[in-house]
């Protein structure tokens, strides 16, 4: 195998890997992001921290 | 460290002030609600380190949507992550000053130190207001600083009345409620324990249907809402009705402590915001003013920058023919050539459009316009149920929707507020502005009249606007069905933008939009190149890659001799024409056995009815998760540097080249870029916005409901586009 497709495969490895954790980071990530999917971090809220109260929604 | 909250009504200067302290640069913007979630930077005063606490705009501590609860929850100290602010600092507007105490007013029964600033003197010397600010101080019973935000004027005595009052922690007493209302607050606060703060519970007999009560009642069940209502009830026997009795003993406080403090002429000058609101919020001009206005900006977007952006493209060309040439031709030299730098750089250069637009957006927003165009759009809007709040959430989405939805969380109503993110990504967003200027500018610009781009581009984020609503109206029917809700907005004075302001939002926009290309999008092309790179050998396991160098070395002699028998008006052997054609033809092999060809073939007969072939197809499917990816792959799918013509470099003119050979998309080039841009415009191809969906409503159903709908609507409009476009192409 040459160098060349040595390190396209190295490069679609990483790109996929990139892909699934920004997918993974916008769906089920505690982060509280932008949500701009950037996938620097997650679009879904952080959980209430400890000892708040937790008041419904209208 | 001394923590002090920033707490004012909607478009009192709050964001501004607490630029002007900490020295941050959170957007500010000259309409209601730009501030939906808490903000905090630091200041230093006479040594004495501060937090400052930017709450969300508020009318009142009577909590009834989301992003009012955030400040009152601040306040009270019951968000743990945050201490209990040292000093509440107060911000008014000096021209409405009476209405602005009312805030103020629930904020001296909170139990901590007021600072009271009041901001936008200057307007108010405009209007010819006088205020006795020591007077105002002392009827008040709190320290009160006249400052102009904007300018950062009085921003010193300010510190220093914050610091002065932390240290005093003399606590104002406001006004005094009738003694039957305290006599049945005291009653409720036996009922519901002494956890609760006494300030919650006067909240929890005068909201009705608030979010105090719907937490209350359900923590205490129905005894509790017994409770409550027999004290309603005896408070209206006694005279006190609620809410009545809160504004009633509110106003009848202020309105004294106004007569003496503040001198009003006679007759209100007639402003520069009165002569132009009575155009601009003209029933018919001021809805003309608007189309012009829109017009105008996707006219600006399509010509302003193009020379910027055939300077992107001609570095763009030159990076990857450096590489080409450098490079020893392989799978390496091809993904960096042909997949980052042409799939990646044909996205970037929409970033002069990106700029734009935002651009644009910033001045129609500080100017104070965009308030305007709410209260034009509340006609329309409660037509469909909605109002003119559901504008401003709708009016973000043209940048992006991610934000648009979260604005929503200024709708108190619940239904409203589904509504307004249901439809919310219908709105054109930017991401689709490259589409739009990839097909105008390929189809609708060279040959026609001037003013059809910008027409076009209008057109598309006309769509949006027009079938939200419709929709709106038809959720607001049936699955979200409630009452058309009343709009209350307020019309803020007009302001000269600031260039920083404008400059900030600009590149705060162009920056996400490199960010995006530079990372998701990067990754997208990366797999998307190994797609249509991949089996890269035929059926008889020749490389493609070996093939073609073969054939581009014929083709390049075949052309000469072609030239050479051109020149002399000799007929061109059709031998010699499929040997200069050969290149042509085994791209075309490979691309068509590659996965994604094969799986794109498979699934043509589907594309067909719009139009489109397998590539589009395909570059549709694989913009899934970011509709930007679309203008990366139609790149790598219709080899846009193949072409050694400089004349015809581009993926404009990749397309009318390709499709000039096509039977379908030669003689309807148009219906079929028509029907892409409807489709982009109508789908929802953004993972990002589902996932803000799924946060913003706690359910999965609303995000796959809005995704289902709105890729029905697409393939339905696309197809629909086509097919009427390919019967008037036909009949005339």
């Amino acid at each position: 195998m040459d160098g060349q497709l040595i390190a396209v495969i190295a490069m679609i490895a990483v790109a996929a890997a990139y892909l699934g954790r920004a997918t993974w980071k916008t769906w089920s990530g505690t982060k509280v992001g932008c949500g701009s999917g950037c996938g620097k971090c997650a679009t879904k809220s952080a959980p209430p921290p400890k000892g708040r109260f937790e008041l419904p929604q209208v | 460290m001394l923590t002090v909250a920033l707490v004012g009504n909607p478009n009192a200067g709050k964001t501004t002030l607490f630029n002007a302290l900490s020295g941050l640069r959170q957007r500010v913007g000259n309409y209601s609600g730009v501030t939906v979630e808490m903000k905090k930077g630091h200041f230093t005063a006479n040594g004495t380190e501060v937090a400052l606490i930017d709450l969300p705009g508020t009318y009142s501590l009577a909590a009834r949507s989301p992003d009012e609860m955030v400040a009152v929850d601040l306040l009270l100290g019951r968000r743990p992550e945050e201490p209990r602010p040292d000093v509440v600092l107060s911000i008014a507007d000096a021209t409405n000053l009476d209405r602005h105490l009312y805030l103020t007013t629930q904020l001296l029964e909170l139990g901590e130190p007021v600072v009271l600033a009041v901001n936008m003197i200057d307007a108010a010397a405009a209007q010819g207001i006088t205020i006795d600010y020591a007077r105002l101080s002392q009827e008040l019973g709190i320290p009160v600083v006249p400052i102009q935000a904007n300018k950062g004027l009085g921003l010193e005595a300010l510190k220093s009345a914050v610091l002065a009052a932390a240290q005093a922690g003399k606590l104002a007493t406001g006004p005094a409620f009738p003694e039957t209302f305290e006599k049945e607050v005291s009653h409720l606060q036996n009922a519901v324990g002494a956890e609760v703060p006494g300030f919650l519970t006067r909240r929890l007999l005068l909201d009705v249907g608030g979010y105090t009560e719907q937490w209350l009642v359900e923590k205490h069940g129905e005894l509790l809402r017994r409770d409550l209502a027999d004290s309603r009830s005896r408070l209206a026997a006694e005279g006190c009705p609620v809410p009545a009795v809160e504004a009633r003993t509110r106003f009848g406080w202020i309105r004294p402590i106004i007569t003496a403090a503040v001198a009003r002429p006679a007759e209100r000058p007639v402003t520069w915001t009165d002569r132009l609101d009575r155009v601009l919020t003209h029933k018919l001009w001021g809805t003309l003013i608007f189309l012009g206005l829109m017009f105008l900006v996707f006219q600006s977007i399509f010509f302003w920058a193009k020379p910027v952006m055939e300077l992107i493209v001609s570095g763009q060309e030159a990076i990857a023919e450096a590489i080409k040439s450098e490079m020893a031709p392989g799978p390496l030299r091809s993904l960096l050539a042909d997949g980052i730098v042409v799939g990646v750089g044909s996205v970037v250069i929409f970033l002069p459009q990106i700029l734009v637009l935002f651009g644009f957006i910033a001045v129609l927003e500080d100017c104070g316009y965009m308030a305007r165009a709410a209260f034009l759009m509340d006609r329309l809007m409660s037509k469909c149920g909605l109002s003119g709040k559901s504008f401003i959430p709708l009016l973000s989405s043209v940048a992006c929707a991610v934000p648009g939805i979260m604005a929503t969380r200024v709708i108190e109503n619940r239904r409203d507020r589904f509504a307004t993110i249901l439809v919310a990504p219908l709105m054109s967003c930017s991401a689709r502005l490259p589409v739009y200027i990839l097909m105008i500018g390929a189809f609708l610009s060279e040959g026609r009249p001037a003013w059809l781009p910008g027409v076009v581009l209008f057109a598309m984020y006309m769509l949006g606007f027009t079938l939200a609503p419709l929709i709106a109206l038809v959720l607001k029917r049936t699955l979200l069905k409630g009452e058309t809700p009343v709009f209350v907005m307020e019309l803020p004075a007009y302001k000269r933008p600031t260039l920083r302001g404008i400059t900030q939002r600009m590149g705060d926009a162009g920056w996400a939009f490199l960010r995006r290309a530079g990372t998701v999008i990067f990754a997208s092309m990366v797999i998307i190149w190994a797609l249509l790179y991949f089996p890269s050998s035929d059926a008889n396991g020749v490389s493609y890659e070996d093939s073609l160098a073969v054939a581009e070395e014929r083709a390049e002699v075949a052309s000469l001799q072609i030239e050479a028998l051109e020149a002399h008006e000799i007929e061109v052997p059709e031998e010699l024409e499929a040997e200069a054609a050969l290149p042509a033809k085994i791209n075309g092999e490979w691309k068509r056995n590659s996965v994604l060809g094969r799986v794109g073939l498979a699934l043509e007969p589907a594309f067909a009815p719009l139009g489109w072939d397998w590539r589009i197809g395909m570059a549709a499917i694989a913009s899934f998760p970011a509709r930007e990816v679309i203008v990366g792959m139609l790149v790598m799918v219709y080899d846009v540097n193949d072409d050694d013509d400089e004349e015809h470099a581009g993926l404009q003119d990749a397309f009318k080249r390709e499709w000039a050979k096509d039977p379908v998309r030669g003689p309807y080039a148009v219906p079929v870029a028509l029907s892409i841009m409807v489709f982009i415009a109508l789908c929802l191809q953004c993972a990002s916005t589902l996932a803000v969906i799924y946060r913003e409503t706690h359910s999965w159903w609303w995000p796959l409901f809005t995704f289902v709908y709105m890729t029905v609507f697409a393939y339905l409009g696309a197809l629909l586009t086509f097919q009427i476009g390919k019967f008037i192409a036909d009949a005339f």
